[in-house]
């Protein structure tokens, strides 16, 4: 009896051990072999055609499952140790595999907001510095999400902080005031920076095209009737300044000159109480009576 | 009038057999299970947390459903069959037609229970979701849509159902018919987006040019990808309710179609 | 002159393709008066079964017309007029034997009333009383041939078509099945059934039948048949023999 216990014992230890080192093996190959965060193949290699083919009606789940994965992906910098804790690593990682999650996220379930948020939140940065890839995905995001101004607005602030370019920001940013319940700053923020462009002509425009389509008890229509007036007050000096440069050859050093002429009776009326106001560059301000004094605030929201 | 009670009393015995299989049981734990990961991975999320609850929910009923057609009804039809059960049955007045119709009416309303159940239990969770992050409820997001894209769920599923009696009817074997039927819900899955590639893309490899073809099969197999409205109630997307009658008509008329084929082959199949 | 209860005319039906043929029924001509008893012997893969099932137009047959009570098989309905038991009863296995019994009641277009007068009457008379609200997954064998034979009398039929009504049960059980089946035939029914045991067959059959490999070899009284004072064993067996040694040579 005891003879066939020992037995069953020895053997048993045997295998119990072979199991363990064996398995440990596997485990510490593994733990060697990729310095990378993840492998990066996926069903995301998948031509659109195929991954649409296998999701079938659980499309929306997947594009929610890859959305996660990218977000698990560069979420973390923290790594286990074998001794139980955590450290912290510069992790390497595939910026192309991960916009490619994003993209084909977006094919699933093109009108999910965590796609470009999170899409936004790393490729247009440092080090991917991926930025038409991250306009890309906020378009598609755009066209499906009528309801949503958001990605307008995060394109818009993409143009205008990357690319510097105000006018395209400013229409953007109009673009996302037109969409319903979309705060009222869209439409201020869109018409300053259409207008700074020089297009106070088009920004008036947009503007009296949103207040159309505003009611007028919404919170903040007057200012937008304030805004709008201010906007008109500025083309008036502004058609006024370049009749002033035809006749007399130079442009106008202080506003003060257009009415001395005779080229205007008298400056517009501001609907803010202050002076218009021309810098240096000849753009014309209605909310800051001292622009002279101004540095030029290029390359600042 | 004696054979619409036929119908409705094998109907019955039917779906009485299939709620006693166990199968309800493992439908309530699903669903109690499912409501928990429900509410699990919605937190995951940090945008968009009613549009991934309101997937989820209906992704879990969609499951489910399929998975009671696959297995349960399939198991219940197979039985009948290989365990002779069918000649109690047929031994008396009862034609094939009734047989047939009375099976998978029996088994439209295991999957309309579970349908419900599920349902229930997913929009609990949505509720708790919703309730919880206001600020995350779809725009435009209402019950009514949801329920509509609940039936049109369940309505794909009866679709399923009726193309598995069709195959069962003809199949040499159960798992003939299971293979078939499951082959059928897949091309059906897709016949939106086959459609779509081969006529709107001039480089659809072999398919190039057989736009025929292809609308001939859309015609043939249940284009069950109309019935999924996921997207629609996730969003709060806009799902007239003409459309909605439109779609129980269709899926109405060709599980009707299924059935009378089935019927006519099912006649010409030996019961030996 | 009242119509026989069973008519079958030149049955023929082959199964397979045309080039692996296996004829199972040939040419079989048979007719059973109302009221009479009659047993269907033959050996194992005779063609009981698939007579039987061609009778219920479970199969189509390849030649030949079958006749219940003067209907037409297949044409005209008469399944509300028979009982047939089969082989290995199968029921739904979550309903309860009450619940067999109601479906199979209402199929044949009984009413309430009648149903529920007769289905506590058929429990008693099947020893089922007890057993009448447990799910038929948990019965005996002979439990559940106990209930095959409620289930086939449940709507009061004139014909009764049992194949193999007491394969498989244990003395106990076949003595039931053997008594009932004698109870039915002193009632008037006509009872058609099939069977391989013979001395079941010898104390309740008017007449018998006896097929081989598809061919109808003997109809007749059962005095007849028993010649030389041999059993009724003694005499299948040399029948058999003497068909398969013909076939041979």
């Amino acid at each position: 009896m005891s003879r066939r216990l020992t037995f069953h014992l020895f053997v048993g230890s045997i295998l119990v051990c072979f199991y363990a080192a064996s398995y440990n093996a596997v485990l510490q190959e593994r733990g060697g072999a990729g310095k990378s965060a993840h492998s990066s193949s996926g069903i995301w290699n998948l031509p659109p055609m195929a991954l649409l083919a296998v999701a079938g009606e659980f499309k929306g789940l997947m594009a929610d499952y890859l959305t996660l994965e990218a977000g698990a992906r560069v979420g973390t910098q923290l790594v286990r140790t074998p001794e139980g804790g955590f450290r912290v690593v510069d992790k390497q990682h595939d910026w192309a595999s991960l916009h490619r999650i994003f993209v084909t996220s977006q094919i699933l379930d093109p009108s999910f907001a965590q796609t470009y948020i999170v899409a936004q939140g790393w490729l247009p940065w440092n080090p991917p510095g991926m930025l038409a890839e991250t306009q890309g995905i906020l378009k598609t995001a755009a066209k499906n999400r009528q309801w949503d101004w958001q990605p307008l607005h995060t394109l818009g602030f993409n143009t205008y902080y990357f690319l510097n370019q105000p006018v395209e920001a400013g229409k953007l940013y109009l673009d996302a005031a037109k969409v319903p319940n979309a705060p009222l700053f869209l439409a201020i923020v869109g018409a300053r920076l259409v207008q700074k462009g020089g297009e106070t002509g088009s920004a008036i425009v947009i503007m009296q095209s949103m207040l159309a389509v505003k009611d007028k008890d919404e919170p903040g229509y007057s200012e937008m009737v304030d805004r709008l007036h201010a906007l008109e007050g500025v083309l008036v000096i502004e058609k006024a300044i370049s009749k002033y440069t035809e006749t007399m050859g130079r442009k106008p050093s202080s506003l003060s000159e257009l009415t001395t002429s005779g080229v205007l009776t008298a400056l517009p009326p501001n609907p803010y109480n202050l002076n218009y106001c021309m810098d240096t560059a000849g753009l014309i301000y209605f909310d800051k009576p001292n622009c002279k004094n101004l540095t030029p605030e290029k390359g600042k929201q | 009038m004696q054979s619409l009670r036929n119908i409705w009393f094998l109907a019955l015995a039917t779906c009485t057999e299939g709620i006693r299989h166990r199968a309800l049981w493992a439908i309530v734990c699903l669903a109690v299970l499912l409501t928990m990961a429900n509410l699990g991975v919605t937190t995951l999320f940090t945008w968009d947390l009613g549009k991934v609850s309101v997937e989820f929910g209906l992704s879990a009923v969609a499951f489910t459903g399929l998975l009671l057609v696959f297995f349960l009804g399939m198991k219940i039809l197979a039985d009948d069959l290989e365990r002779s059960r069918i000649f109690m049955l047929l031994s008396r007045p009862v034609s094939i037609w009734q047989y047939l119709a009375g099976k998978f009416l029996g088994l439209v309303l295991v999957l309309g229970l579970s349908t419900v159940i599920l349902g229930l239990a997913a929009a609990l969770s949505m509720h708790y979701v919703l309730w919880k992050y206001p600020a995350y409820v779809p725009l435009n997001f209402s019950w009514i849509s949801y329920t509509m894209a609940l039936v049109c769920q369940w309505m794909s599923l009866v679709v399923v159902l009726a193309v598995s009696v069709l195959c069962f009817s003809f199949a040499s074997s159960p798992f003939v018919a299971l293979l078939l039927s499951v082959s059928s819900y897949l091309v059906g899955q897709n016949m939106g987006l086959l459609r779509r590639v081969v006529v709107e893309n001039p480089y659809a490899g072999v398919m190039t040019g057989q736009d025929n073809l292809v609308i001939a099969l859309s015609w043939i197999f249940p284009n069950l990808s109309l019935f999924d409205k996921k997207y629609e109630a996730a969003y709060g997307l806009a799902f007239s309710g003409q459309e909605f009658l439109l779609l129980c008509l269709y899926g109405i008329s060709y599980s009707a179609l299924m059935i009378y084929f089935a019927t006519l082959l099912f006649k010409r199949k030996e019961l030996a | 002159m009242t119509d026989p209860a069973i008519e079958i005319l030149n049955l023929g039906k082959a199964f397979g393709s045309a080039r692996k043929k296996n004829q199972a029924v040939v040419n079989l001509s048979l007719r059973i008066p109302q009221g009479e008893v009659f047993g269907f012997l033959g050996p194992n893969g005779a063609g009981k079964s698939t007579t039987i099932k061609l009778l219920l137009h479970f199969l189509r047959p390849d030649t030949g017309s079958l006749r219940i009570m003067g209907h037409a098989v297949g044409q005209e309905e008469f399944r509300h007029r028979i009982g047939y038991l089969s082989e290995f009863p199968f029921f739904y296995d979550h309903l309860t034997a009450r619940e067999t019994l109601l479906l199979s009641g209402r199929l044949s277009g009984m009413t309430r009333q009648t149903m529920n007068q007769r289905i506590p009457m058929l429990f008693d008379r099947m020893n089922l009383t007890e057993a009448a609200d447990r799910r038929v997954k948990g019965f005996s064998k002979g439990m559940k041939q106990r209930l095959g034979m409620a289930n086939a009398l449940i709507h009061d039929p004139e014909v009764l078509i049992f194949d193999e009504p007491m394969s498989g049960l244990d003395p106990v059980g076949r003595h039931q099945i053997k008594k009932l089946i004698a109870e039915l035939g002193q009632e008037g029914k006509t009872v058609f059934f099939s069977s391989h045991i013979l001395s079941d067959i010898e104390v309740l059959c008017d007449r018998i039948g006896i097929i081989n490999k598809g061919v109808l070899l003997y109809t007749g009284g059962l005095e007849d048949f028993l010649t030389d004072g041999a059993g009724l064993e003694e005499c299948f067996i040399r029948v058999i023999e003497e068909d398969n040694h013909a076939i041979v040579a």
